[in-house]
């Protein structure tokens, strides 16, 4: 029997979470290789640029898995991916505007790690999200 | 949208997952249909219809 809406998605999780490892290990491998690495070397580049294929993967895998949800899943994902996006947008530029307001005297977290932000805010969009249609 | 879809399943013996399971969808998006937190799509909503053998409007009240 085919599987249905909530099951097809969660069917979908371990291969989701593989990619997400995957992704996640190839960018910690990164990091931690650019140490190491002479600054503006072919190897650094092409080292820098890896995590990004990996990604590209995890998010196809994601994207194969959102196809196959049902109607009321795929509203919930974008729900979730909207409010991340625009809390995210809000977080960056008031960032940004703070270090223009102390010109430079705020301690901000490295601006190679606010990538993080977007994942991170779509994991608590999502469960904002679901917990809308309960 | 207004719904007597719990009734209607209710009449059937059928459990939440049992119509999700012949509509194809989630037991997530008929209990979001039935507590009607969700209004879904003409597609599905015809499906529902189909199956209980009624009119859209039997089933679904703007």
């Amino acid at each position: 029997m085919e599987l249905m809406g909530r099951q097809r998605m969660r069917g979908a999780l371990p291969g989701v979470a593989l990619a997400a490892a995957f992704w996640l290990a190839v960018y910690v491998a990164a990091r931690a290789a650019l140490q190491y690495l002479r600054a503006g070397s072919v190897e650094a580049v092409l080292t820098s640029i890896a995590p990004i294929f990996a990604f590209y993967a995890f998010a196809w895998v994601v994207q194969r898995a959102v196809r196959r949800a049902d109607e009321l899943e795929r509203l919930i994902q974008l729900d979730a991916l909207a409010l991340a996006f625009s809390t995210t947008i809000c977080v960056l530029m008031g960032l940004g505007l703070l270090d223009i307001a102390h010109a430079g005297r705020l301690e901000f977290p490295p601006m190679r790690d606010w990538w993080v932000t977007l994942p991170a805010l779509y994991a608590i969009c999502l469960l904002v999200a679901r917990r809308r249609y309960r | 949208m207004r719904n007597d879809l719990r009734q209607r399943r209710a009449e059937r013996g059928w459990s939440q997952a049992d119509l999700a399971d012949k509509l194809g969808v989630s037991r997530q998006t008929i209990n979001a249909i039935e507590t009607e937190k969700y209004s879904p799509s003409l597609e599905l909503a015809f499906k529902i219809a189909r199956l209980f053998k009624l009119r859209i409007e039997d089933v679904f009240q703007a």
